[in-house]
């Protein structure tokens, strides 16, 4: 692990040299709130792959291992679920997020397919993604929802992200960098641009929006995580990445500068199992699908 | 602008470099040697050596009798008196073995061994060679020695001369040292327009394919020398299953991706798509060829390399891991992947075959006699009221700094984890 605070003592001797403007010099630090083990009826969670956020602060969870979603809300140090979502349709949930109004976009692991969840709980469609021309069919890997309601999803099979409309319209299509190895998320920041993780490549890209094309957003994360499978946009413009094999979290400026390593692999509270999402409320939490320890954590995110 | 420490430099340069590769006469001068004593000097003690230099193959300097071009008379900070290291002292004189930016360069030279190939003073062989022909070659791969052997069908050049494909220093643009990259190495003795090859090759335009993406270049026990691996279409020179007909231009494929694969395998892509999890290559553009070689492959199964280098090429993290454990978990350290792993689709986490950890461990591991700790549905991990004690409660099986890739020190730390009232 010396080559992760060698990472952070980097960033902090760079600082104290006055290499790097102040605000580089700004680690954040996530500080453990609470944890959801069970449901309201004492269930407890199975293989949570997915979180999400909802309508009011409130988080989302893929409770992938008993194929439903659950809304949560946090207060103080209590994590409580207040709604389970439950439809036969989706076998498999790994991917949520929702918009302001409690509707929900999910992404089901088995057909590999987004659909939308009404605001009461009901199956509300698929979003049907087209095929790239002569393509095969989409094969989504992941997705985020933008702001006024557009899906954003990573077709793996068609080597590129899409943005559908709250319409069901194909708005956009970017292709994938060449160089990307294994997409594993992508994000989208309160200015529309997109952030594609590459998992096996272990860096992240991006796409103001309008433009057509990802470009290097990040450096090799090589040195400072192990293999990252989800990331996410805070309201400041950091990008919060889980170190799923690593058990950590790792917080990117608003540059793409490292801004320091959080959590550690473990099991008790405040540490992390194989971390496979995340989400940030935009209200200074974190939620944290902390997969391989059966549960969701929440932290605050601050200096 | 010159200066007096540019011209101190010069002259330390000009110095070394008199030094690097000194002439007979320097030599002689700097040993304050008698006319015509050296070499024949060293020969008064070194009556070996009147032989040795009758062989066909006479190093230069041996020849020349610049003994002292390798070796200081007196003291040496090296073994056998050596003037330079002995993995440094070739290069004195022969510095251009290895082109810049080579694509491929023999370990041997790279490492300064030049003595595993060559013998220093004279050999009975060209270019001072301790062994004549492939022998020579076949001492250090030994593998291919015995892949050789078994072989029924040799690749003609092999049992000729290995230097007929491959340099043995290092190749500047080809891998594996080959002299010229295939196809264009290929090219040279096999000629595409021949009717022999058009039919061998089902009429398909393959004269700028990899020849060696289905032969093996050495020998195999397969027709053509193909890999010891092949598809069956290819076996069964059934190319039109997956390509269009060779007449309608270059092969293209029927279908994109897995839906090609379907065709055949319809059952293994219908027990992937029941999975809760799939492996995320199988689904993307390139799905199957992510790890499977199309025609031949050197690797059972089709895989285009061992599962250590092939599933390590993505998971570059849990090799590492392995690597820097203190205790080695073999089907990792040996690259069984799939002892563990499914590779396609699993409905557990890790694409495990099971859930349970301990039906995983199980297929290698008597847990049962493992310990009399509880482990199972009925023991809840105290870290955790989600889990229960399975084999990954105590163990991360790519690797820990610990003994026995425990997730803690065993004498202690990795129990205290539960049973803190021990603390002390």
């Amino acid at each position: 692990m010396t080559f992760r605070f060698r990472s952070a003592a980097l960033v902090l001797l760079a600082a104290q040299a006055g290499a790097l403007p102040a605000a580089a010099a700004e680690v954040m630090k996530l500080r453990h709130l609470a944890t959801l083990y069970v449901d309201a009826a004492a269930i407890p969670l199975r293989v949570p792959q997915g979180v999400g956020c909802g309508a009011g602060g409130s988080f989302l969870v893929a409770d992938s291992g008993n194929g439903r979603v659950l809304r949560v809300d946090v207060s103080g140090p209590l994590a409580l679920v207040t709604g389970v979502v439950a439809v036969t349709e989706i076998a498999y949930p790994i991917r949520v997020d929702g918009d302001a109004a409690g509707n929900l976009v999910v992404l089901d692991g088995k057909s590999h397919r987004l659909a939308r969840v009404g605001a009461d709980g009901s199956f509300a469609g698929w979003i049907e993604v087209p095929p790239p021309e002569g393509g095969a069919a989409p094969v989504i890997r992941s997705f985020a929802l933008a702001a006024g309601g557009a899906v954003i999803a990573a077709d793996v099979a068609g080597r590129r992200v899409v943005q559908i409309s709250a319409s069901g319209a194909l708005e956009r299509s970017i292709a994938l960098p060449a160089e990307a190895r294994g997409i594993t998320d992508v994000a989208v920041d309160g200015r529309g641009s997109i952030f594609l993780l590459d998992g096996v490549g272990r860096r992240v890209w991006m796409a103001r929006s309008g433009e057509a094309v990802f470009g290097p957003w990040s450096g090799s994360l090589a040195e400072d995580l192990d293999f990252p499978g989800a990331l996410d946009a805070d309201s400041s413009g950091r990008i919060l990445v889980a170190d799923e094999h690593g058990g950590g979290v790792v917080i990117l400026g608003p540059d793409g500068s490292f801004r320091g390593r959080q959590s550690a692999f473990g099991w008790k509270d405040g540490f992390l199992r194989y971390p496979s999402d995340l989400c940030s409320n935009g209200r200074g939490l974190v939620a944290i699908a902390d997969r391989e320890n059966q549960r969701v954590q929440v932290f605050t995110l601050g200096e | 602008m010159w200066s007096s420490r540019n011209g101190c430099l010069l002259i330390a340069l000009l110095a070394a470099s008199a030094a690097s590769a000194p002439t007979l006469a320097q030599n002689d001068a700097r040993f304050h040697l008698k006319p015509g004593a050296s070499g024949k000097l060293c020969l008064e003690c070194h009556v070996d050596f009147e032989e040795v230099v009758k062989q066909a193959a006479v190093h230069t300097p041996v020849k020349n009798g610049q003994c002292a071009s390798c070796h200081s008379p007196h003291a040496a900070a090296h073994g056998k008196l050596l003037a330079e290291p002995a993995d440094a002292i070739c290069a004195t004189c022969h510095g251009t073995m290895i082109p810049e930016g080579a694509a491929s360069t023999h370990q041997a030279v790279a490492e300064g061994h030049c003595v595993s190939c060559h013998d220093p003073h004279a050999s009975p062989n060209k270019a001072n060679l301790i062994q004549a022909g492939n022998e020579l070659c076949l001492g250090c791969h030994a593998d291919l020695k015995s892949s050789l052997a078994a072989a029924t069908h040799r690749h003609a050049p092999v049992d000729r001369d290995c230097l007929a494909c491959h340099d043995p220093h290092a190749s500047k643009d080809a891998r594996s040292l080959l002299r010229k990259a295939p196809p264009s190495l290929c090219l040279d003795c096999h000629k595409p327009e021949s009717p022999g090859f058009a039919q061998a090759h089902m009429k398909y335009p393959v004269a700028k394919s990899d020849c060696t993406s289905c032969h093996d270049p050495h020998g195999s026990s397969n027709q053509g020398i193909l890999w010891a691996a092949v598809h069956e279409p290819v076996r069964n020179r059934m190319c039109s299953q997956c390509h269009d007909d060779p007449a309608a231009g270059p092969p293209a494929l029927k279908r994109a991706g897995a839906d090609l694969c379907r065709g055949c395998h319809n059952d293994l892509m219908l027990e992937i798509g029941s999975k809760n999890r799939v492996h995320w290559p199988v689904l993307d553009q390139k799905a199957c060829a992510n790890c499977h070689e199309p025609h031949a492959a050197k690797t059972p199964r089709l895989l285009s390399a061992p599962q250590r280098q092939l599933c390590g090429g993505c998971h570059q993290d849990s090799i590492a891991r392995q690597d820097r454990s203190v205790t080695k978990h073999p089907p990792v350290e040996d690259g069984e992947c799939t002892s563990c792993h499914l590779p396609h689709a699993s409905d557990a986490t890790f694409l495990f075959a099971s859930a349970d950890d301990k039906e995983v461990c199980g297929t290698c591991h008597d847990w049962s006699g493992h310990s009399a700790h509880p482990i199972g549905e009925a023991a809840v991990d105290q870290r955790n009221p989600n889990l229960r004690l399975g084999c990954v409660s105590c163990h991360r099986s790519h690797g820990t700094p610990n003994l026995h890739f425990a997730h803690g020190d065993v004498k202690g730390e990795l129990c205290m984890q539960c049973h803190t009232q021990f603390t002390r």
